[in-house]
């Protein structure tokens, strides 16, 4: 028996009622499911939805974003006052400071950063630079080291132009005539461009014979023709066209080939090589052989 | 006869129905020393397949599964009946709510509960009925019928149900009838037993559970629940005495043709032993339970006397120079009462007129079932020798709740999962054609 007033022990051991209440219901796999899964998933949407529908989002993005913007404004170290182009020749260092001074005093508010970004952006434009590095030295001074692209080849336009191009295949400038570029091959036809590597393979492979070559032409957009002087031609299949050329190759140095008077070489069926002769070569061939059997001799 | 507790016990089948259509149910012995609590999956479908008497036996073993247990110390709980509520609710919520969570992946959250009830001076009564049959041939309504005509054998007006069970049928002076339904005959006489307990401890459980948030799916005596476990299905029906010795009380019941004939309690269990410890040794309680539990026994061997075991009188717990006691005077404190408790069993046994009964297997169990050297003074007393009865048949019972000590609770889980034939399993019975024109007109004004 204990007295009425004797306060209750603190901790009893057991659950109190309430704890009970809540781990039981916590069995009960819906309940279970409903607190974990659904009670989060409408709390997010609910979130979600009242930000879209307030609009308060977009106004503290927009507002950061001019923060961001008006601190990059004001950084004295990103202010221009001067460029100094490398590694270029005077022409091109022109048309680079050209570019990099519209950019510059464009009549724009953006920050300097920017500024330099479009200006790294408009000289990598530009064919006759492969790369371009640019960087903000002291009190402003804009370093531009740009590394010139040399031209590989000149390349035919189906509308006749002629144009200097890098071994990559990217356009450098305009050539005005053939014959300022004596040591460049020619490639000819739409789409030779895109194949630059193969056709200055193809050049390689020719060594010797690369004197009497007059163009390298691509066909169809998806083959190449080498056209040497004489108007002889030698056609080369779509598939491994380094192959054949060095198949005739192996033939004119055997048996001088491409000096009997041949139009064309037709290798576009390896299985089927196909020779061509000039009309003049042919009645040349002929003579030759009614004078051999005047003389008795067998063939 | 008709209880007024009759339509409480129908309404709590109605929910063990259901409980083991869900598939889980949980049992729940609330001893005067500890609160076991399991929590079982059924197998509703598994059990549909088994009919008769596979029931009974090892058939129910797929079928049943124990997939939590906890037992917990008891508070608030004396002699079986509870004495301070809000003590005793938190000892049953803590049990349930461990074995829920050793459960939590294997079954959801279990509402039904089936209790034991070891309190309240459970007493065996039995009333018989005799009536004619209407047809000549004993139908289910015969037997409504004659369940219905059992006299009240003079419960009182402060005592309640728990059991309601006939036990043997007659029929044209054939006497020892498991299932009459569809003899021949003029005359049916049933014998009923009754068993009873004060009104008001019960309740007191019933609250109890109630405060739990859980719902009550039926009360079984404790004895009539341990012996179901304790005892193979040979031993019932052959007849067996099983004797539950536990913390608060001994209790007995009695077995014969797989009905309980009779249910008793002693109140004299192993809490006396320990308070016997405690005053004559000089030891606190806690003390006392434990040289009882590690160093207990009734038979004294010569070996005893040079045993010393760590006896500490009251506030020399924490010392270095402990008192020490020999084994041999601890046997000396725990005998006595042992003796008192058998010899009070024998006397009831006398009572009851089942002492001399022969072929009877004698079964103890219960947690001072484990006390060494028990079934052989057992022996000596009662003249028979006892087996230490441990629970049977169940799946999945983990080794805390597989001694003696965790009949009671095993044992409800088997009464859960029993045919069940007591009398709210029978339907009322019919008041013939006139009673039943009475019933559609009832119906009839009820629905419109």
């Amino acid at each position: 028996m204990q007295p009425v007033d004797t306060p209750k022990p603190k901790r009893a051991p057991g659950p109190s009622r309430l704890v009970f209440r809540v781990q039981r219901a916590w069995r009960r796999t819906w309940v279970r499911r409903g607190v974990l899964i659904v009670l989060p998933l409408t709390c997010l949407a609910l979130t979600g939805g009242w930000l879209a529908q307030s609009g308060t989002l977009r106004t503290m993005m927009t507002a950061a974003q001019d923060r961001v913007m008006e601190t990059l404004a004001d950084q004295e170290a990103f202010s221009i006052t001067a460029f100094e182009v490398t590694g270029v020749t005077p022409d091109l260092e022109r048309e680079i400071m050209e570019i990099a001074d519209t950019v510059a005093n464009a009549d724009t508010d953006a920050p300097a950063i920017l500024k330099i970004a479009e200006i790294r952006r408009r000289i990598g434009l530009l064919g006759a630079i492969s790369a371009v590095r640019v960087t903000v030295g002291d009190a402003g001074l804009v370093q531009i080291a740009a590394t010139e692209r040399h031209p590989a080849a000149l390349w035919r336009d189906p509308n006749q132009t002629l144009w200097q191009v890098g071994r990559d295949g990217v356009v450098i400038a305009r050539a005005m005539t053939r014959a300022g570029y004596p040591d460049l091959p020619v490639v000819v036809g739409a789409g030779a461009t895109a194949h630059m590597d193969e056709a200055m393979t193809l050049y390689q492979a020719l060594a010797g014979l690369s004197p009497r070559l007059r163009a390298i032409v691509r066909v169809g957009m998806r083959r190449w023709d080498i056209v040497l002087d004489q108007d002889l031609v030698l056609m080369l299949p779509e598939e491994n066209p380094i192959a054949a050329l060095e198949r005739i190759m192996g033939w004119h140095y055997g048996e001088q080939l491409l000096e009997r008077g041949l139009s064309a070489v037709d290798l576009r069926l390896a299985q089927r090589p196909t020779l061509r002769m000039r009309p003049d070569a042919t009645e040349k061939f002929y003579l030759n052989l009614k004078a051999l059997e005047e003389l008795g001799e067998e063939t | 006869m008709t209880f007024a507790h009759v339509d409480r016990h129908r309404s709590m089948r109605t929910k063990l129905r259901g409980a083991i259509a869900r598939g889980r149910l949980a049992v729940l012995d609330v001893g005067s020393s500890k609160i076991t609590c399991l929590i079982l999956r059924l197998d509703p479908e598994r059990m549909a397949t088994l009919s008769g008497r596979e029931r009974f036996g090892p058939g129910i073993f797929g079928a049943l599964e124990v997939v939590g247990a906890r037992t917990v110390q008891s508070r608030g709980v004396r002699r079986g009946e509870i004495v301070d509520m809000n003590e005793a609710a938190r000892a049953i919520r803590q049990a349930l709510l461990a074995a829920e969570n050793m459960a939590a992946s294997k079954v959801e959250r279990v509402d039904q509960v089936v209790v034991s009830f070891s309190g309240g001076n459970p007493l065996s009564q039995v009333t018989e009925a005799e009536i004619e049959t209407a047809t000549g041939v004993v139908t289910d309504r015969d037997i409504s019928a004659v369940l219905g005509a059992c006299p009240d054998p003079g419960i009182g007006a402060e005592r309640a149900v728990l059991h309601a069970q006939p036990c043997a049928f007659t029929v044209d002076f054939t006497h020892g009838i498991a299932d009459p339904r569809g003899m021949q005959g003029t005359r049916l006489a049933c014998a009923m037993h009754i068993a009873t307990v004060d009104a008001r401890p019960l309740s007191d459980l019933v609250e109890c559970v109630r405060q739990c948030d859980l719902d009550l799916a039926g009360v079984v005596s404790a004895p009539y629940a341990s012996a179901l476990s304790a005892l193979v299905e040979d031993e019932q029906r052959a007849g067996a005495i099983c004797i539950d010795m536990g913390g608060g009380g001994t209790s007995l019941s009695v077995f014969l043709r797989d009905q309980l004939m009779c249910i008793d309690r002693i109140r004299c269990g192993g809490e006396h032993v320990t308070g016997d410890i405690a005053a004559g040794l000089l030891t606190s309680q806690a003390t006392a339970e434990r040289i009882k539990t590690l160093y207990g026994g009734v038979i004294q061997t010569g070996a005893d006397d040079k045993d010393l075991i760590d006896a500490p009188r009251i506030g020399e717990e924490d010392l270095h120079d402990r008192r020490q006691i020999s084994r041999g005077m601890l046997i000396g404190v725990v005998r006595p009462r042992i003796e008192e408790t058998i010899q009070m069993v024998r006397q009831r046994m006398e009572l009851i007129g089942v002492d001399a009964m022969p072929g009877t297997a004698l079964v103890l169990t219960g947690a001072a079932s484990q006390l060494p050297g028990l079934d052989e003074l057992v022996a000596r007393i009662l003249g028979r020798r006892p087996r230490i009865g441990k629970p049977l048949r169940v799946a999945g019972l983990p080794q805390s709740v597989r001694g003696p000590d965790a009949a009671t609770a095993v044992g409800l889980a088997m009464y859960a999962l029993r045919p069940h034939d007591e009398l709210w399993d029978f339907e009322a019975p019919a008041n013939g054609a006139r009673g039943r024109a009475g019933d559609v007109l009832r119906w009839l004004r009820k629905a419109w």
